[in-house]
């Protein structure tokens, strides 16, 4: 076996470049395979660990996954509004244990900002039950007073007590509320949801600075700050409302008492519901993905196979004379097993080194949210297990091509 | 002797066989009170809608009774603490990593998406065994409950009382 190991790393030192291509290629596709799992993992987790504990999502009626998407991820269209008093409606209810109001819309730098109240720091849950926390100050105590997510504040530089500018809707073009200064008094910890990417400020506030938006067009009333904030300006309109029952047995009554709301026409999302349909949505597309870097892994194989093939003519002679030495044809296939177990397990660990220094790359430069593991998990070693094994079973081919080969040929150079 | 004893242990092996755990409860029409009779309150409200105008406010205010009296309709008390397997599909109340660690339990899919929602003796508020949840992407399949079935009073005024199964394990069932 020793001299097999020793005649097999002789012979693949005489042939590198194609040893190395195989290698190369093996690594890519298993970047690929595995990298697509992990980020897809990550992206779900990322996903449905968003919101939690929130038992419903009230709005103007939309789709689910839209006033999902909107109020908790802050993408897609906006939504219509609702009156505030649904609101102050809803939190009287009965059933209803705590009721958040939320308005989104607004922006800064082209991240989110979002209106509401200090009942949203006391409510709004992630992952299982984790609370949002505060890196450094705390929730609104003035009427100006603006919170900001772990990575606005990273990415834009700023710090405690700093005076911005919120923008008047979202986009590059967006108008600024230049005549309103902002002090942000709190910075939240990293948590890995859309808050992080958010600024959050008060209804009134946002009420407030809106006044002077008239028929979508700035219209200078010449009101001081100070004026405005002491002028009591109560909200009209929200986006939605984060609901908490008393009993999360009632969920669907209430929801059904929410979509026969009288004087508005509302409906009632449950959260998690709408988050395992867009978990379908999800799957398909890692199926499709999988499925994809699957088949750049059997092009690798079969490209191994091709150049271990190919390289059989330049081996014609080393095969003769090793056959006319003595050696028997287990110890021919043994040799080819040999070749194809150290150029795919070289390609698993190159590419699951690249893979790692991708990921590293990948968190320096984006410092995104999205946690994406630098381990492989059992789905992932099964993976790869298979791919070791098919890999050395499917080096078959050129050994028995080559011993048929060896056969025939003499040692004689025939042309 | 020699034969008793074999008989014994004959009998003691069988017993050991069949020894999977048993369960009071498979069937969702358990769940109802068995003196509940749904036929005689929808005839109750026939009758006095027949005597209002069509379409007024006191029409659909008899109709809100009704639904009311419905949704009353009785808990079956006896069952409370029983073993249940029970198979229905599900409403995700909270997730989990990938699972769905609590939900709304139902005998048919369609009660999970129209209203006005299932009657409280047909509905189970489930909270499964730490990772015994069920699998995201089984969230719209058949799903069989396995767990002790409680009888629940909610602290809400007017709230009627309610099924719960803590602990529970849960498996989806197959597609064919």
């Amino acid at each position: 076996m020793k001299t097999l190991w020793l005649l097999t790393s002789k012979s693949i030192a005489n042939r590198r470049m194609a040893f190395t291509l195989s290698i190369i290629s093996i690594a890519i596709s298993v970047v690929l395979l595995l990298g697509i799992d992990r980020v897809t993992k990550a992206a779900k987790n990322h996903f449905l660990n968003t919101i939690n504990q929130t038992d419903l999502i009230a709005a103007a009626p939309d789709g689910s996954l839209d006033i999902l998407l909107n109020l908790v991820f802050h993408m897609g269209d906006p939504l219509k509004e609702v009156d505030y008093s649904s609101y102050q409606t809803i939190s009287n209810m009965d059933e209803v244990a705590w009721a958040v109001p939320i308005s989104v819309g607004d922006s800064f730098k082209s991240y989110d900002a979002v209106s509401t109240t200090n009942d949203y720091f006391k409510y709004y849950k992630y992952a299982s039950s984790k609370s949002l926390l505060f890196s450094s100050g705390a929730d609104f105590r003035d009427f100006y007073d603006v919170v900001v997510g772990s990575e606005v504040a990273k990415k834009l530089h700023l710090t405690l007590h700093e005076t911005i500018h919120l923008s008047h809707s979202n986009g590059a073009s967006a108008h600024a509320h230049a005549n309103r200064d902002f002090y942000i008094c709190g910075i939240l910890k990293p948590t890995g949801t859309p808050n992080d990417t958010s600024l959050f400020f008060q209804l009134k506030a946002d009420e407030a600075i809106h006044i002077e938006w008239q028929s979508g067009h700035f219209v200078d009333m010449h009101i001081s700050s100070e004026q405005l904030a002491k002028m009591n300006i109560q909200p009209k309109h929200i986006s939605g409302v984060l609901i908490g029952l008393k009993n999360r047995s009632d969920i669907l009554n209430v929801a059904d008492k929410l979509e026969h709301f009288k004087g508005e026409n509302l409906k009632a999302v449950i959260p998690a519901k709408a988050l395992s349909k867009l978990y379908l949505l999800l799957k398909n597309m890692q199926e499709i993905l999988t499925l994809i870097s699957g088949v750049v892994f059997v092009a690798a194989i079969f490209g191994m196979i091709a150049t271990m093939l190919a390289t059989l003519g330049e081996r014609r002679r080393e095969i003769a004379i090793l056959r006319t030495l003595g050696a028997t044809i287990k110890s021919i296939f043994i040799l080819f097993a040999l070749e194809a177990f150290i150029i795919v397990a070289s390609g698993i660990l190159f590419g699951h080194i690249l893979l790692t220094l991708l990921l590293i790359l990948n968190n320096l430069v984006f410092n995104t949210t999205v946690q994406i593991s630098y381990f492989p998990d059992v789905y992932e070693l099964a993976l790869l297990f298979i791919m070791f094994i098919s890999a050395i079973i499917v080096s078959v081919l050129p050994a028995l091509k080559s011993y048929k080969n060896s056969l025939q040929d003499g040692l004689m150079v025939k042309i | 002797m020699i034969k008793k004893l074999s008989l014994l242990l004959l009998v003691l092996l069988f017993s050991a066989c069949s020894s999977e755990p048993s369960f009071d409860i498979k069937d969702w029409s358990k769940l109802i009170d068995p003196s509940f009779d749904q036929q005689k309150i929808v005839s109750f409200y026939k009758e006095k809608v027949l005597h209002v105008k069509e379409g007024t406010p006191a029409e659909i205010a008899i109709y809100a009774q009704m639904q009311e009296a419905l949704k009353q309709g009785g808990n079956n008390k006896a069952i409370d603490g029983k073993r249940v397997k029970l198979s229905g599909y599900i409403v995700p109340i909270d997730i989990d990593g990938e699972s769905v660690s609590t939900f709304l339990f139902f005998p048919n899919q369609a009660a999970c998406i129209h209203v006005p929602a299932s009657p409280a003796n047909q509905t189970i508020f489930v909270t499964a065994k730490k990772g015994e949840g069920v699998m995201m992407e089984d969230a719209y399949e058949n799903i069989v409950v396995y767990g002790t079935i409680k009888l629940r009073h909610t602290e809400v005024a007017n709230g009627t009382a309610s099924f719960v199964i803590d602990d529970a394990t849960c498996k989806a069932v197959p597609r064919l």
